[in-house]
């Protein structure tokens, strides 16, 4: 008894700890407030999110500005074609022991943050892409054969740009599934224009502050995995997952057509863990169908991917996710 | 949280309870809506129905049989308690509050998040009345049901459907029956045949009775029968001097004509003698004369006219006899289930007066009843036309010769040459012209305006 009574203060403290993260990234960040949303659900599911979007909206300056403002630790990797994987994880260093003995030290690499920005992750070589998504998946990384546990709660925000790809090394399909969210930023309203030439021609607003610190995330994690989901919705959930794939029963005709690959197993989990979340931000105990359909395209974009016929007749990831959304029935 | 399970318990089976039981309704006024469109499509061919089945059976036997149909396929599954959780959860706006907390319930033991969300849901639900929430909405087969209903009634009752199929069904009897009671009819007042009329008119009542769907294809058949015995209680007509053995029926109906204008010169001549019948004009009558042994010589004016009167009563009798046989073959056939499609059955029962006297055998063995160049002399070797089977065609008898007279056949209407030859038609015009004068049945002041017209129409075929 008193244990229900503690969740609805659990639920405001989730909602109010959003609504404080958003507010302080409403000084810096103009616009993006879906997007300020998404990040804090993935966030609060322990997932990782690629940004994607043209150069200038922003992306940098709200992954920095979030970071500030949760009193984590944060890093910054600017990915490049001559980046190595040692330049990420940290690499072992000959040193001297205070007995002047010489011995091997492993030097952190700027994977060991809370919060990891990696800045245009096309950019690198595979094999430098693969140490990052290693560290992503097993929140550790290896060097020398030694394991070394990442700090928690641990997020990578990796942007992309879309338009660039002379020389750019396109992440692998089951790399691109290891990210929790794909992310869209879309070009600023002409309001929204107005106001960043505002704040970035004026004098600078003062210092963020931190508002949240890796506890309270941590505890909004383990409260998110409690909420029930009932049977019918979860149910609608994997319809969704099926109904993208070409080849299942209950698939779309436009599935069939233009989709070599549905969504994997993770793109459910990562549906089902954002509605929990996104239903506890909007301090309610129990996930929706609107929850599930909420965290639908984030979660699913970056998961199907079309074949030859779907490239070639300009469908897209996100139109095959809005038409399963719109068909799939809620009961069946 | 007991109280909150407890309500939320009996508010979900109520709910489910209230939602199946509209189902239901739906159902059986959907099934209801489609057994009248059914039995409106099938409402024509209620002939069909056995005797003795109400025509309210099809509609009651297509709802039961889509009633069962509907609840087979529409039956309650876990899918549709399901959906009345979601349709509350939309209509009070709880988020799937609902059909998270009948899962927990269902379930047992919850943990503290879920006992909020029977908490939560409980709050909600406690003052919800699912009745009202979900009121009753009628489908368009519920709204269409009573006029369904109400058309089909109508149509019933305007006897719709008891015409239809007539032909080649049992309940086609009615309609054979009318057709032939309307031929009776006129052939009855034609000849003055009393008894032959009052047939007429109550076979045609039968058959409207039947038409109208008063009386079941049985009940009519069983009046029919009651007819026919009705006629073979009639008692026979007195034995006369005259045998009328050897009289077609045509040839007996013109010699009743004759006697009646004998009857009529009579009593205009001022002697009343034999001289002032003028007999060379009434041939059937100087025939029959002549088979009685001149049994009018010598007689005087009133004797005479009595001699005349108990002729025309004997041969009035003689046709009453052989109408009423007619009639009783015809009931004999139609009563004995025979295929009312069947060409040469139909051909008998409606041309039942092949079967009258000897000198039918003559007509049918290739002596038909062709024009002559003469008056009252047939052309020898006429050919009736073949009957085939096919549409109902009449092929008329001899104007002339009497009262008129037919063959129907089912037979298809072909082109073709008429088979009398044109310069034989004017003297078949001569022959009618010189009886109908005979007759007098044209005024006096008219015969020989009569005359020369048919005379000229001789002359003009001569000239061509």
């Amino acid at each position: 008894m008193e244990a229900s009574a503690q969740v609805p203060e659990r639920m405001a403290i989730a909602r109010r700890s959003f609504e404080s993260v958003k507010a302080e990234l409403g000084r810096v960040v103009v616009g993006h407030e879906a997007l300020i949303e998404q990040v804090f659900i993935a966030l609060v599911c322990g997932g990782h999110c690629l940004l994607e979007g043209v150069p200038g909206l922003g992306k940098t300056l709200m992954v920095r500005s979030l970071a500030a403002a949760l009193n984590l630790s944060f890093s910054r990797i600017q990915f490049t074609p001559d980046l190595m994987p040692a330049d990420i994880t940290g690499t072992q260093m000959l040193t001297e022991d205070p007995a002047g003995k010489k011995v091997f030290d492993f030097q952190r690499g700027p994977i060991f943050a809370h919060i990891v920005l990696a800045d245009e992750i096309n950019r690198a070589t595979p094999k430098t892409q693969s140490a990052l998504l290693e560290a992503m998946q097993e929140q550790s990384v290896t060097v020398a054969g030694k394991g070394h546990r990442l700090e928690s709660p641990f997020m990578v925000l990796a942007t992309q740009n879309p338009i660039e790809m002379e020389g750019t090394y396109p992440l692998p399909e089951a790399q691109v599934d290891r990210f929790f969210f794909k992310l869209l930023l879309e070009y600023p309203s002409r309001g929204e224009l107005a106001r960043i030439a505002d704040l970035t021609t004026s004098p600078p607003p003062s210092a963020l502050d931190r508002v949240l610190d890796a506890e309270t995330i941590l505890k909004i994690r383990a409260w998110v995995r409690e909420v029930p989901i009932a049977e019918a919705v979860k149910d609608y959930a994997v319809r969704l997952i099926l109904a993208t794939h070409p080849r299942m029963n209950g698939r779309l005709p436009s599935a069939e057509k233009y989709v070599l690959y549905g969504a994997s197993p993770r793109g459910l989990q990562s549906l089902v863990l954002a509605a929990k979340a996104r239903a506890i931000l909007s301090e309610r105990p129990n996930v929706s169908f609107d929850d599930i359909r909420a965290v639908a395209p984030q979660s699913l974009r970056h998961r199907v991917i079309l074949n030859l016929e779907g490239e070639a007749e300009g469908m897209t990831a996100e139109k095959i996710v809005a038409e399963v959304v719109a068909h799939v029935p809620e009961i069946e | 949280m007991n109280d909150e399970t407890a309500l939320l318990r009996a508010k979900f089976s109520d709910l489910i309870a209230w939602e199946r039981s509209k189902r239901r309704e739906n159902i059986l006024l959907a099934a209801l809506a489609y057994a009248f469109i059914v039995a409106l499509v099938f409402l024509p061919a209620r002939r069909f129905l056995p005797a003795g089945v109400s025509p309210l059976s099809a509609p009651i036997f297509f709802f039961a049989v889509l009633a069962a149909a509907h609840f087979w396929r529409r039956r309650w599954r876990a899918k549709d308690s399901l959906t009345a959780l979601a349709a509350l959860d939309r209509a009070l706006g709880l988020d799937e509050r609902a059909l998270t907390a009948a899962e927990i319930i269902h379930r047992g033991a919850p943990s503290p998040v879920e006992l909020y969300v029977l908490h939560e849901a409980g709050e909600k639900l406690k003052a919800a009345d699912v009745r009202s929430l979900f009121k009753r909405r009628w489908s368009w087969q519920a709204l269409s049901a009573p006029a369904l209903i109400v058309l089909w009634l109508a149509l019933l009752w305007l006897g719709v459907g008891a015409d239809f199929g007539a032909a080649g069904s049992k309940g086609g009897l009615a309609e054979k029956v009318k057709d032939y009671s309307r031929e009776l009819e006129e052939k009855a007042e034609a000849q003055s045949l009393k008894e032959s009329l009052k047939t007429a008119r109550a076979l045609k009542a039968l058959a409207d009775e039947r038409l109208s769907g008063k009386a079941s294809e049985e009940k009519f058949q069983q009046n029919l029968a009651g007819m026919e015995k009705r006629i073979d209680a009639l008692p026979p007509a007195p034995a006369g001097d005259f045998d009328f053995g050897g009289y077609t029926r045509e040839e007996a109906a013109a010699l009743k004509a004759e006697l009646e204008a004998a009857k009529s010169r009579l009593r205009s001549a001022p002697g009343g003698g034999e001289k002032d019948l003028r007999l060379e004009s009434l041939p059937r009558l100087s025939e029959a004369i002549q088979r009685s042994g001149g049994a009018m010589e010598n007689m005087g004016p009133g004797e005479l006219e009595r001699w005349l009167d108990r002729l025309e009563q004997q041969i009035a009798g003689e046709l009453e006899r052989r109408s009423l046989a007619d009639v009783r073959q015809f009931l004999s056939l139609i009563l004995g289930g025979r295929d009312s499609g069947d060409a040469s059955s139909q051909a008998e029962i409606e041309g039942h007066g092949r079967q009258d006297g000897a000198r039918d055998q003559d007509r049918s063995a290739g002596k038909g009843k062709l024009p002559g160049d003469q008056p009252g002399v047939k052309l020898q070797g006429g050919q009736p036309p073949a009957p085939s089977a096919g549409a109902a065609a009449r092929i008329p008898g001899v104007v002339g010769e009497g009262a008129g007279s037919g063959v129907t056949w089912r037979a298809e209407a072909k082109a073709g040459a008429s088979k009398v030859p044109e310069e034989e038609a004017p003297a078949s015009y001569r022959r009618q012209m010189e009886e109908e004068l005979a007759a007098e049945k044209i005024p006096p002041a008219l015969k020989e305006t009569v005359k020369k017209y048919f005379l000229s129409l001789d002359d003009k075929n001569k000239r061509q």
